[in-house]
């Protein structure tokens, strides 16, 4: 059994709905962090969802770090976006690759994800003062890898359907967000190449006036 | 904790009649609901949004609480376990990231009248706002606190010296603590999270405190307050929900 699925939304519900209805694998509690204005009420009785409904957007190295942090005890955490869907049997691959040494990612890469408890003790929580989306992936890869653990990162070829690619769903279905993304992008990618020429990725981690100058939902 | 080595500011009583709202109270709460409903029951000014971080992993525990205070616009989070005083306070600051300051409450404090209204009078974007013996179990901290001093250390779990921590590192960077002189609030004396649940005192006393003091004590003796912040293992050791 998946001990935890975390899935973070803005918007599109719709999808959120879709990704919950094509679960086929026993998952033991889904973590629905709810970053959108619209209340969300999960409607998958045969599912133990449990949504939290935020007033604001903590972005996406927040609501995986949150969900971390609410599942202490779990092996591996699994993630996933709302605009895909769980094909035949990739549950239950993830299920049998993740682990507690192991970062196993699908075809979709960080669209659908696990992190073992192995890595989190090592490398920590994702980088919050990227905010809201974009690079705190690339980030924690060259923290892994940094430190070592690049043996531990794994892709067995699962293979989830997702709906069309970059820029995701939440993204393009408002022009608000695709507009305050180019912004957010850019300063997101400044600070991670910065990181990177430097070869410094210690943590910023959450800073009041880069949430602020980042937001997205004015 | 106390405030003994520290220069306070004193604040007269505000005479200003027209006190905006407050605009959000952040309550942690692991246990007694009861004396929550009577710490709400105390809220006696305008207060934009109350959130409720639910810790006792029981939604049983919060049903019907916003129906029951439906003059209020209060948002409850049923969290699935226990995220600790830091990480609760955390969570309110950062769901709430342009308020211009942040006011949290303690489930076990109840305000006497018109102690809120001096709260909404009285704290500021600059100002560490408390009240000479209620100290962390009702206070505010303003937005140029947050943006230089950072958040709570969350390795300190799940409770105890995160506020002398925090009053040494705001302090450090020169922002004053600020006594309302004309406000009250009643706590009960020690806190009922814990003088409530045996498990929750044994667990404290045998493990977390100690482990929290002697970690605060450090930082003190090395004088070095960079927060290591949220930790698997120290989170795994600490655990009072067992």
């Amino acid at each position: 059994m998946i001990p935890v699925l975390i899935i973070p939304v803005l918007n599109r519900y719709d999808l959120l709905d879709q990704a919950l209805s094509s679960i086929n694998y026993p998952v033991q509690e889904i973590l629905i962090i709810n970053n959108g204005v619209e209340k969300y009420i999960s409607k998958k009785e045969n599912l133990n969802v449990r949504v939290l409904n935020l007033p604001s957007n903590l972005g996406v190295s927040a609501s995986w770090n949150l969900g971390i942090k609410l599942y202490p005890h779990a092996p591996y955490w699994l993630f996933s976006s709302t605009d895909l869907t769980f094909g035949e049997d990739s549950l239950k691959k993830f299920n049998d690759f993740a682990g507690s040494k192991n970062h196993v990612k699908s075809n979709v890469s960080y669209s659908c994800f696990t992190v073992g408890e192995d890595i989190v003790r090592k490398i920590g929580l994702f980088d919050e003062y990227i905010y809201p989306a974009y690079f705190e992936d690339n980030d924690y890869d060259d923290r892994m890898v940094l430190a070592g653990m690049k043996e531990f990162m794994l892709s067995p070829g699962i293979h989830m359907e997702q709906l069309g690619g970059t820029p995701s769903q939440t993204i393009k279905s408002d022009a608000e967000l695709m507009s305050a993304n180019n912004k957010t992008f850019n300063l997101n990618e400044r600070y991670y190449k910065h990181k990177k020429e430097t070869g410094d990725y210690s943590v910023k981690g959450w800073d009041l006036n880069r949430r602020r100058e980042n937001e997205w939902l004015r | 904790m106390d405030f003994p080595d520290y220069d306070c500011v004193i604040l007269e009583p505000s005479s200003d009649e027209n006190v905006s709202s407050i605009p959000v109270l952040i309550y942690p709460v692991l246990n007694r609901f009861d004396l929550l409903k009577k710490s709400l029951q105390s809220i006696d000014h305008p207060i934009d949004e109350i959130l409720i971080i639910n810790n006792s992993s029981d939604n049983d525990n919060t049903i019907g609480l916003q129906e029951e205070f439906s003059h209020l616009n209060i948002r409850v989070l049923d969290l699935p376990s226990n995220l600790g005083c830091s990480g609760s306070w955390n969570l309110g600051i950062k769901l709430y990231p342009h308020a211009p300051y942040w006011m949290f409450g303690s489930a076990d404090t109840s305000a006497n009248p018109g102690t809120f209204k001096e709260f909404a009078a009285q704290s500021g974007k600059d100002r560490a706002v408390f009240i000479e013996g209620v100290q962390f179990s009702l206070f505010s901290i303003g937005e140029d606190i947050v943006a230089k001093t950072g958040l709570f250390d969350e390795y300190i779990y799940p409770a105890y010296y995160e506020d002398e921590d925090y009053t040494e590192r705001f302090y450090l960077d020169g922002f004053k603590i600020h006594l309302l002189s004309n406000a009250s609030a009643d706590t009960g004396g020690v806190s009922q999270t814990i003088k409530s649940n045996q498990s929750f005192q044994k667990i404290n006393d045998s493990i977390s405190h100690e482990a929290n003091r002697d970690y605060f004590n450090n930082k003190k003796a090395i004088g070095d307050y960079t927060p290591k912040g949220w930790d698997l293992d120290r989170r795994r050791m600490n655990e009072w929900l067992k």
